[in-house]
């Protein structure tokens, strides 16, 4: 046996004695049986061990018949753990696992109270074969009609609304469906029967006969727990059974939803206006992360234009060759369906120093990702002399050196150490034709650790926290 | 506290019957069967062997090393029980004959003849002729007597089976288990028809655990080890449940006697031991010692997945862990 499957075996073998010690009965190979004492009386459950056990909990169910409810499997099984939060195989632990068994008996037979607003109404339905995902903006102006769907290879999208047809349509794109809401049900539904006992009354027997006329196939439920809504798409055919649902997965396509990830900086970052001098590799990416971070208004100067070799390194694709870096990056960014960044661009070069004072303010930051030793030292010279800080960003020695610096440095924090760079071998320089400068042979993912560094600094900047230090530098020469 | 359920299944797989065992048992049955039924000179008894011991009760371990044949006359006359093993031996001497080494197959001993099947990897078939009473009850041949004792062989599968019933499937495998352990700690009598049928009595007297096979294992020990103290000190003896109002005699001298009660005792004080123990290899190396190897030679007992023979743990044993307790009592999100 190898070291990994003795692992296994031992943490199988000493949970099975740990329970067996408690008084429950093992059935080899991987089936015990024991009783649990609650305050109402004593309860039977079995526990087995799947094949992901350690790594996934033990199933559980309660040998008598118990209410469904909440936190019960499709099978019966008790939902003892959350898929988030599994890391620390707590079920290993026999004592803390028979208790949360005991506690799921309290639960249940109190009803749930005070639970976890948990949307996964979906997990107590059985799954249809269908793996596209439906996707819905707000449904509460559709809610109690039916609608137009369209079926797409991957998505199933929401038209709008539209009447039942008035026979039953065979179309691979088009599809009808009904939006239901049924408030913050106390038991999950988990059938049609269940289900339309929710439902209005006043529009279930019609939507009955429209599911068994096979007119519409979809039926979107609108529910509530707590103060969250949430959806459960689910297909609904006619069978010799009666009507059979099957959940279909969903998630919210709405702007809110889509920017939801952004962070807790978002809101905050909504009204920040940001200059980003330099459109190449490292302002790129930093655009990107600063899109993603939820900054409001966003400017991307940068005089060159997309060259193929810069694609590997680059934020924008194929499509922008020719175009100017500024552009190219703006376009990319604009047509995200999570974008709420007003993009400006400007594919002019910053040479003339009478620009720079109005720049540093008239934007809430600039941030120098020009690598440009012309540029860098009129910014960082023209901060010095007003309140208004900038941030420069760069990678130095062929990515060995990365390096962001708040320029001045902020109270209390000293500026960071010169990083000084020995001038290459001048046999090793590469050149690309229609370049005058030897091409850097900075890696990619050099270039977006820059960007990242930058974009955290931004951000804190932007949102007026206070520095520790004067930036960052990350020297990986020591390592080479 | 130690179970390892896993561990005695397990352990029960090396001790259960071989295969061939299995095959050959019924083979040897079945050929003195055909012998004693064709036998011109038995017809007059109507005789019917059929299979009795261990092997009939599934209580044997491995390797059978005989099989029990009952050959009941159902047609008995007042022929006494010494002529009666007569005329068996020269049917079954006739029928067997000798050995490649030329060595007599068949053997008469007091109440029973010997067969020996060197085909069958050393089997033995013991073939005990049986008469019928009055009252359903048997009776073999008595050692040295014209006389025939009572006997009911049939009864003990029986009572095995209910016993088994009572006890949800343990019992069976706690006969075994102790079995086994008999072989392992002695090496003389008495055998395991004694251990069987006193750990029956223990059973029969609510002595042995229900709990799980590991401690109906331990206890059936002690009871054993209890029952052997009492006998060596003032001649508790084990009634005959298979004959009300008999008691149980076995075979062995005062010395067999003292030695089993002193290895006996020891086994029971390690046992409870090992159960009590919180180590799993600790435990499993007492349990390993008890039970010794099977008739191949192989080690029943295994130890626990991630520890050596010697009961340490290996480094895998501790590797998958239960981390931070995330849920703490009344708080904590269900799945």
């Amino acid at each position: 046996m190898s070291p990994w499957d003795e692992a296994i075996a031992s943490a199988r073998e000493q949970f099975v004695d740990a329970l067996e010690q408690r008084g429950f009965t093992f059935f080899p190979p991987d089936e015990l049986s024991g009783s649990l004492t609650e305050r109402d009386g004593t309860h039977r459950v079995t526990v087995r061990l799947s094949e992901r056990f350690p790594f996934s909990p033990p199933s559980v169910h309660p040998v008598a018949e118990f209410p469904r409810s909440w936190h019960r499997e499709l099978d019966g099984a008790m939902c003892l753990y959350p898929v988030t939060g599994r890391e620390a195989l707590s079920w290993l632990d026999a004592d803390a696992f028979i208790e949360l068994i005991g506690r799921w008996f309290e639960q249940t037979l109190q009803g749930w109270p005070d639970d976890a607003p948990d949307l996964d109404l979906n997990r107590y339905f059985y799954a249809a074969d269908d793996d596209r995902l439906v996707l819905y903006d707000d449904l509460a102006p559709l809610v109690g009609r039916y609608i137009r769907l369209r079926a797409n290879r991957h998505t199933i999208t929401i038209l709008g609304a539209g009447g039942a047809p008035a026979k039953s349509i065979s179309s691979p794109k088009r599809a009808f469906g009904y939006v239901a809401d049924i408030g913050e049900p106390a038991v999950p539904p988990h059938d049609w029967t269940s289900l339309s006992a929710l439902i209005d009354p006043a529009d279930v027997h019609a939507l009955d006969k429209a599911i068994r006329e096979r007119r519409i196939e979809y039926v979107l439920v609108t529910y509530q727990r707590q103060d969250s809504r949430a959806v459960v798409a689910l297909e609904a055919h006619d069978t010799v059974e009666g009507i059979q649902l099957r959940s279909l997965a969903s998630a919210p396509a709405d702007p809110a939803t889509l920017r939801l990830r952004s962070g807790h900086d978002a809101a905050g970052l909504a009204e920040a206006d940001v200059l980003i001098l330099g459109a190449g590799s490292v302002g790129s990416f930093l655009a990107d992360a600063l899109q993603r971070a939820g900054v409001g208004k966003m400017t991307i100067r940068d005089g060159d234009i997309l060259r193929p070799g810069n694609l590997v390194r680059h934020l924008a694709g194929p499509e922008y060759v020719g175009q100017s870096k500024a552009s190219a990056v703006a376009a990319t960014l604009g047509v995200r369906p999570f974008n709420a960044t007003e993009i400006s661009t400007d594919s002019s070069y910053l040479s003339d120093p009478a620009e720079v004072l109005g720049l540093l303010e008239g934007y809430d930051l600039v941030i120098d990702a020009t690598a440009d030793a012309a540029v860098t030292p009129m910014i960082n010279t023209a901060a010095l002399t007003t309140d208004h800080p900038v941030l420069n960003v760069c990678v130095k020695d062929e990515g060995r050196l990365v390096r962001v610096d708040v320029v001045p440095p902020p109270p209390g924090t000293d500026e960071l150490p010169e990083t000084a760079v020995a001038a290459p071998d001048p046999t090793t320089l590469v050149f690309e034709a229609g370049c005058g400068d030897p091409v850097s042979l900075t890696p990619p993912y050099t270039v977006a650790e820059a960007a990242q560094l930058a974009a955290r600094f931004a951000v804190a900047m932007l949102l007026g926290r206070d520095l520790m230090t004067s930036g960052e530098v990350r020297d990986y020469r020591a390592t080479r | 506290m130690a179970v390892l359920t896993d561990r005695f299944t397990k352990a029960l797989e090396m001790i259960e019957p071989s295969p061939e065992d299995k095959t050959n048992a019924p083979l040897a049955h079945s050929d003195v069967r055909d012998v004693l039924t064709s036998a011109d000179a038995l017809k007059k008894w109507s005789s019917n062997p059929v299979l009795i011991g261990s092997y009939r009760r599934d209580v044997s371990i491995r390797r059978v090393k005989d099989v029990d044949v009952f050959c009941r006359m159902e047609s008995p006359d007042e022929t006494s029980g010494q002529a009666v093993l007569d005329a068996f031996f020269t049917v079954l001497d006739n029928a067997y004959g000798t050995d490649d080494d030329g060595k007599k197959r068949v053997r008469r001993q007091a109440r029973s003849l010997q067969v020996a099947f060197p085909e069958y990897e050393g089997l033995y078939v013991d073939v005990v002729p049986a008469r019928k009473r009055w009252d359903g009850y048997w009776e073999i041949p008595t050692k040295d007597s014209e006389d025939w004792q009572t006997t009911n062989p049939d009864e003990l599968t029986t009572l095995k089976t209910a016993m088994n019933y009572t006890y949800g499937g343990l019992y069976v495998p706690g006969v075994k288990l102790l079995r086994q352990t008999r072989r392992t700690i002695l090496t003389s009598r008495p055998g395991g028809l004694f251990v069987e049928l006193c750990f029956y009595d223990a059973c029969n007297r609510g002595l042995v655990s229900k709990v799980n096979q590991t401690l109906t294992y331990v206890t059936g020990l002690e009871a054993i080890a209890t029952f052997l103290q009492n006998k060596v000190a003032w001649g508790q003896t084990l009634p005959d449940p298979t004959m009300q109002g008999k008691d149980l005699a076995f075979r062995a001298t005062d010395i067999q006697w003292e030695a089993a009660r002193d290895k006996f005792v020891v086994a029971a004080e390690k046992a409870r031991a090992a159960y009590d123990e919180q180590d799993l290899g600790k435990a499993a190396v007492a349990f390993r010692e008890l039970l010794g190897e099977n008739g191949d030679g192989e080690t029943v007992f295994s130890m626990p997945a991630g520890y050596n023979d010697d009961g340490t743990k290996r480094t895998s044993a501790g590797l998958i862990v239960p981390g931070e307790k995330n849920v703490p009592a009344g708080t904590g999100r269900f799945g």
